[in-house]
């Protein structure tokens, strides 16, 4: 008896990588559950794979080792998928793989193994006329009877995990069994990549799944870039991809030694990293000649009664291309309280104070749109005192003084206009006839600039 | 001159700068003449910003209020500024006959002075006046004593009188209260010891006397 066996069922299996992902409103973060239906195939009978995954909270991907799957989308807690298989006949065992996006771990991958068994005729010469059955893998096929010359055709399957043909001849009351090994048949792997696209400026992991136990011969390389071994278990390696800066896209193999075909290939595409944003359309604090107006309102504390509102004008201008400003400043201030005056009633004195000074303002650090700047100056106090009373007695009086500062000032860029909140110590004196005041002390505003003009 | 009475609220050590205040003026003064037998109610407008000391660290003003206004030798209301400045008092029967000028003297040593503003007329005025007894008295101890008008106008006298003593001794008041119909019921202090007689004088030169009485130490 003569067996021409099926060294070749048809074109090889490639592995290749198949991504597939939805997004699950479920928020239950668990190892997804794998269901498919049907959970083994005979290749090219037209069956497709229809595949249900519970159990994922976020966003699900899945891969397979080969053929193509299809998301179906989310219904009744389950993501389902449909798996075409590859249009090969070769017996081999799919893989697939479903993960949540995110940081990859060897156990945050969940696998599922779908035998997928090949259909062929075996061409057997025997005696003539003689009966025979064949047996693969537990499964039996005839029996048929041989032509006059002894020859027959009899279809099989074959499943992936058949490793040998048992072929049973009989003529009258003998038999011949003749064993036939098969080929072994390789299945694919598949590579499951994290994050997806992959970044260059990103930390990437790669996984490599097999429908078996991989060994010492498995050899992996990433064009560009680099793999590090980093965990295994005996049908999956977690590798740390390192991406090169610059590549547009990258290329993942796994190969047996002695084989000539690689188990499983994955092309990526890398994604640019995010340009930084541009700077803002103003130059970061001051750079180049400006001219800048400004406000601000706030307190002063002086002590005592010395309490009350403020607020500033100011002019600056910096006529040298460095953050160097020089400032006038017109600012007003107000202070009043009421006292009671033995054996006449009560007196109520109130001020206006306008400071009119000079100052100088430098920017000292300065982080995106934020900076500091540091200020000092000085000037005189121009202003009035009133005194009014229940007992009949009104007057005013004019008010002259000086003030002496120090301030730093927090900037917030936003265009053309400087938001800050300044924080000033004062020594400010202010005296008329019969009226002594020190209107200033702590001074707190809040105030913006405006660039006016810049130029260089 | 009265001592000051400042009111200060609390004491101020700051220092003050400026020019000088305002002069202080004499706005009005009602009436302007008085009847020298009749006690009259005067008014005095003192248009006056009052010295001030601010501190607005302290928190304190301070009001120089003291005012002291004179018809003449006699001193009108209470010494210090009043509220809106009006200061009133009643001049007693003790201005001779003629012009008097008002003079208001501020605590910060500013003065207003209206010349020959108030004159006093002549008045009506009693013949005399008696005392009733005066019981022994000891110095310095104030005591009651009943003064009486006489003469045609005496029960209608509601003017003042000056006050002595005949042999040594200080008496107190030197001016009597008014009169009322005629009658005076005063209580006076006198020093010194020994035997004493009251006397009691207008400035229209009538007068009458006490009895003797002695008053011990």
């Amino acid at each position: 008896m003569n067996l021409r066996a099926p060294r070749s069922l048809g074109p090889r299996v490639r592995a290749t990588v198949g991504v597939a992902a939805l997004l699950l409103s479920r928020g239950a973060s668990s190892a997804p559950q794998v269901d498919a239906e049907p959970s083994r195939i005979v290749l090219g009978s037209g069956v497709r794979v229809r595949i249900a995954v519970r159990g994922t909270g976020g966003e699900l991907r899945a891969a397979a080792s080969a053929g193509t799957l299809e998301p179906l989308g989310s219904s009744d807690g389950a993501t389902r998928f449909l798996w075409t298989p590859p249009e090969v006949r070769a017996p081999f065992l799919a893989v697939f793989a479903f993960w949540e996006a995110g940081p990859l771990g060897l156990r945050s991958v969940t696998t599922l193994t779908l035998p997928c068994s090949g259909r062929t005729e075996l061409a057997i010469d025997t005696e003539p006329s003689a009966r025979v059955t064949v047996e693969i893998g537990g499964a039996h096929f005839g029996p048929r009877r041989a032509d006059a010359r002894g020859k027959l055709r009899i279809p099989v399957e074959v499943a992936p995990s058949a490793h040998e043909a048992r072929i049973t001849a009989e003529v009258g009351e003998q038999s011949k069994v003749r064993i036939v090994p098969l080929p072994p048949i390789p299945s694919p792997f598949v590579w499951v990549v994290e994050p997806s696209p992959l970044r260059s400026d990103a930390e990437a992991w790669a996984l490599l799944v097999a429908p078996e136990p991989l060994d010492q011969r498995l050899a992996v390389r990433s064009t560009p870039g680099r793999l590090d071994r980093e965990a295994a278990e005996p049908d999956r390696i977690l590798y740390r991809l390192t991406v090169p800066p610059g590549a547009t896209s990258l290329s993942l193999e796994a190969i047996l030694s002695g084989e000539t075909t690689p188990r499983a290939t994955a092309q990526l595409e890398v994604q640019r990293p995010p340009e930084a944003a541009p700077a803002p359309v103003v130059q970061g604090p001051p750079a180049g000649r400006r001219l800048e107006l400004g406000a601000a309102v706030g307190a002063f504390i002086g002590g005592g009664n010395d309490v009350g509102p403020a607020f500033a004008a100011t002019l600056s201008a910096a006529p040298w291309p460095i953050p160097l400003f020089l400032e006038v400043e017109l600012g007003v201030r107000a202070a009043w309280f009421s006292t009671p005056v033995a054996g006449l009633g009560t007196a109520t004195s109130s001020l206006l104070v306008f400071p009119l000074e000079l100052a100088v303002r430098g920017t000292v650090w300065s982080s995106g749109p934020w900076s500091v700047d540091l200020r000092a100056g000085g000037g005189l106090l121009l202003g009035t005192s009133w005194l009014t009373s229940d007992f009949g007695q009104t007057s005013s009086q004019a008010l002259t003084g000086w003030e002496v500062f120090a301030a730093a000032q927090l900037l917030y860029r936003v265009g053309a206009f400087l938001p800050y909140l300044e924080a000033r110590g004062a020594y400010a004196a202010a005296t008329g006839t019969g009226v002594t005041s020190h209107p200033g002390g702590l001074v707190l505003l809040l105030g913006f600039h405006w660039v006016a003009s810049s130029f260089r | 001159m009265r001592a000051h009475r400042a009111l200060w609220v609390p004491l101020l050590t700051a220092a003050c700068s400026g020019g000088p205040l305002p002069p202080a003026t004499i706005g009005s003064v009602t009436p302007m003449v008085m009847i020298a037998s009749q006690p009259t109610q005067v008014e005095v407008q003192v248009d006056v910003v009052l010295s001030t000391q601010v501190d607005y660290a302290g928190g304190t003003i301070l009001v120089q209020s003291g005012l002291e206004v004179h018809v003449g030798p006699e001193e009108l209301g209470s010494g210090t500024y009043p509220p809106g400045g009006l200061v009133q008092g009643t001049l007693a029967t003790v201005l001779a006959l003629g012009t008097y000028d008002v003079v208001a003297d501020l605590e910060d040593g500013r003065r207003a002075v209206r010349h020959d503003v108030f004159t006093v007329v002549p008045g009506t005025w009693p013949s005399g006046y008696t005392v009733d007894p005066v019981g022994d008295q000891r110095s310095g101890v104030p005591f009651s004593v009943t003064l009486r008008a006489t003469g045609t106008n005496g029960p209608t006298f509601e003017g003042n009188v000056l006050l002595g003593t005949s042999s040594g001794g200080e008496v107190s008041p030197a001016v009597s209260s008014a009169f009322a119909s005629g009658v005076c019921t005063q209580t006076v202090t006198l020093t010194g010891a020994g035997q004493r007689v009251l006397t009691v004088t207008d400035i229209a030169g009538n007068s009458g006397q006490s009895a003797p009485f002695t008053v011990s130490p």
